[in-house]
């Protein structure tokens, strides 16, 4: 299977970006191959570089309940470019009922804290390879 | 349900900073253990027992909550709640925007102001902020010393000034220490030097204006959240501060005057016993810093004033009750060691904001600690301990060995630009994270004692509405055409020229700009333009001020 590309990314203007590190530390020892945003990112940004770099997944962490807002622009934007083969997940501090509010949107998965890495790699491994195999069809 | 009752083999028998551990202490583990030299009584230098003589037989620690969400209404509303279930002083956490320093109608802050803090963009929010809690009686205390740092205290030298209080009557301080807010969640994008300047200016005005207003804070807890256990917590908070001191002393300020009140702000992990050692050792490294590097005579200067603060990491989202009882092991440990003001976490904030239920249950826990457990009836109760003496004495070695390592290469200015402190924190983190995952460190709910998400306990969800954000983006946008806009850029432009010459104290012309409603936004845009930077930090919008 060709090596999984996954752009990692805060979103907004939360800096704290522990959980962000640590998941492309333990997405690389996994084999995938991660573009590491880091902080002050906007929807555009990231969309801007999910598509110079051809990224499977985009992966977006979030501590400050930000996701309700600029989550659904990055989606829309991605929608709008016909991108429906790219995973979208986010992780972090998402309570109840905003993980099923996401999945609605088009978030195809929502991490929770203390996720722990075989869980996080297999939901996406999992994940790319459905998109992989409807797109050849 | 899966429960690990046997013991692993592979257990190993180490401090949260890895410091190895026997099976027990005996006399010959402090065989060069020595009471006056060592410890002291509290009161005493090295004050290692405490800062007082009495400690909580005189008083209880401070006992208080970092709050503030929503607008700025929403949270005052939040802080008058606080006051009425007992919480002492204000605590003025603010949200991303403010703390990078654009106002909340810029466009990345449309979307986030008021979501995890107060949002301030002028000296409007603070007046409704504070509404209610009379400057000359509140001691309030500015927690975030991102780009609103330096600018909040010239916002309520403003309000003191339009209310005809007299500077000395307000009691409180800021944070204003950035040196470890670089490696932290709050890191601001802003120039280190533009803040530098802001900052050493403020400690400046209020040294030379004997304000009783602590401006000499660090901050450890903000870097210590990326995941740093005591060790590294204690020599990265006494690297910002000897960089932050020597920026002032290097102003030609004398260090017993601005250090009259040395507040410093920990983390609380769980590691219990390695955190009383941690708050006992740290007042010892810091007098003997002040006396030593400073030379130090004012004994005020010598004591460090700790403001202990729960870990918001130790709290798991999985179960999240058990953080009840997390958190009060926690706030035992702060207050064995003598911590002078402690604040919680609340129980559901590795989920959201606190409720106001979870609020009541930290302050009810304080209470239960400090007068139903008799905890507060003797100083420093663990004194003597063989092991908690040992292990003091162990903190105490490792951390002068890291801290002088730090300053050995070029201090945490240098290590800002040099990359080496970013990766000694990244590092650990990362070791915390291996460390649960291979369980090594056992966390219940994560990897003891799991249940599915199924049947977890339903807890209340607190967020802030959209209408919260809107309201606030408006007042802003309402501010800034209702004031004397005529005003304001001469006032910013004023600015601007004093700090072109490099050896002008900005805080009475802030001061002034704050009392016309100049935001936040606008105060650092003009200074960043006057320096050849562009007026927004994200190159999003341009100066309302241009000729």
């Amino acid at each position: 299977m060709k090596k999984i590309k996954v752009i990692v990314s805060k979103i907004g203007l939360d800096g704290h970006d522990v959980g962000a590190k640590v998941v492309s530390a333990m997405l690389r020892d996994a084999g995938m191959e991660v573009v590491y945003l880091g902080r002050f990112q906007s929807p555009e940004s990231i969309f801007k570089t999910t598509v110079e770099e051809d990224a499977d997944v985009i992966g977006i962490s979030c501590q400050s309940s930000n996701h309700t807002r600029l989550v659904p622009k990055l989606i829309d934007m991605l929608r709008k470019e016909g991108m429906n083969h790219v995973v979208i997940v986010v992780g972090g501090t998402i309570p109840d009922p905003f993980p099923e509010e996401l999945k609605a949107l088009g978030v195809d998965a929502v991490i929770g804290p203390g996720t722990l890495s075989n869980v996080i790699v297999g939901t996406i491994t999992s994940l790319v390879e459905q998109k992989r195999k409807a797109a050849a069809v | 349900m899966k429960t690990t009752i046997q013991e692993d083999a592979n257990r190993k028998f180490e401090s949260a900073s890895g410091i190895p551990l026997k099976e027990m202490y005996k006399p010959e583990d402090l065989k060069d253990f020595d009471y006056d030299r060592d410890l002291g009584d509290a009161g005493e230098y090295p004050y290692t027992r405490g800062l007082y003589k009495g400690m909580f037989r005189n008083r209880i620690w401070t006992r208080r909550f970092l709050s503030g969400f929503g607008s700025a209404k929403d949270s005052m509303e939040r802080l008058k709640y606080l006051a009425s279930i007992g919480s002492e002083g204000v605590e003025v956490v603010n949200d991303y925007p403010t703390q990078v320093g654009i106002d909340a109608d810029h466009p990345m802050a449309v979307d986030e102001a008021g979501l995890v803090g107060i949002p301030v963009s002028s000296l409007d929010d603070v007046e409704t902020i504070l509404e209610g809690f009379p400057i000359d009686k509140t001691t309030i205390t500015f927690e975030s010393s991102g780009a609103s740092g330096p600018v909040l205290p010239c916002m309520y030298f403003a309000m003191a000034q339009k209310h005809g209080v007299p500077y000395s009557a307000l009691n409180g301080g800021a944070a204003l220490n950035l040196y470890c807010q670089y490696y932290s969640g709050f890191v601001t994008p802003q120039p280190l030097e533009l803040w530098s300047k802001l900052a050493v200016d403020v400690v400046e005005y209020c040294s030379k204006n004997k304000l009783r207003f602590a401006t000499f804070h660090t901050s450890a807890h903000n870097v210590s959240e990326e995941g740093t256990p005591a060790v590294m917590e204690i020599a990265l908070g006494f690297a910002a501060t000897i960089a932050f001191a020597d920026r002032l002393v290097e102003r030609g300020l004398n260090f017993d005057e601005f250090a009259n009140r040395v507040p410093f702000t920990f983390t609380i992990w769980m590691d219990f016993f390695e955190e009383i050692a941690k708050f006992r050792a740290s007042r010892k490294i810091w007098a003997r810093i002040a006396r030593e590097r400073y030379g130090s005579k004012n004994p005020r200067a010598q004591r460090l004033y700790i403001a202990s603060r729960v870990s918001g990491l130790t709290a798991i989202a999985q179960q999240p009750l058990n953080n009840i009882g997390r958190i009060a092991i926690q706030l035992m440990s702060a207050a064995l060691g003598g911590c002078n003001a402690i604040d919680p976490v609340m129980y559901d904030e590795p989920l959201c904001l606190p409720t106001e239920v979870a609020t009541r249950i930290a302050m009810c826990t304080q209470n239960i600690l400090a007068y139903e457990t008799g905890i507060a009836n003797v100083v420093d109760p663990l004194a003597g301990s063989y092991y908690v003496e040992w292990l003091t004495n162990e903190v105490e070695k490792r951390s002068w060995e890291l801290l002088q390592k730090i300053l050995d290469k070029g201090g945490l200015e240098e290590g800002v630009k040099d990359g080496w402190i970013r990766t000694m924190i990244d590092e650990a983190a990362l070791k915390r994270q291996k460390d649960i995952e291979s369980g090594a460190m056992k966390l219940v709910g994560i990897n003891d004692l799991v249940i599915p998400p199924e049947e977890d306990h339903e807890i209340p969800i607190h967020m802030v509405s959209k209408a919260s954000t809107e309201e606030q983006v408006q007042r802003v946008r309402d501010i800034k055409k209702k004031r004397n806009n005529n005003a304001v850029k001469e006032l910013l432009k004023k600015l601007v020229a004093e700090d072109k010459q490099g050896n002008v104290n900005l805080v009475p012309t802030m001061t002034e700009a704050c009392k016309e409603y100049a935001t936040i936004g606008e105060i650092w845009g003009s200074l960043r333009v006057g320096r050849g930077y562009h007026y927004d930090p994200f190159e999003m919008i341009e100066s309302p001020f241009k000729e």
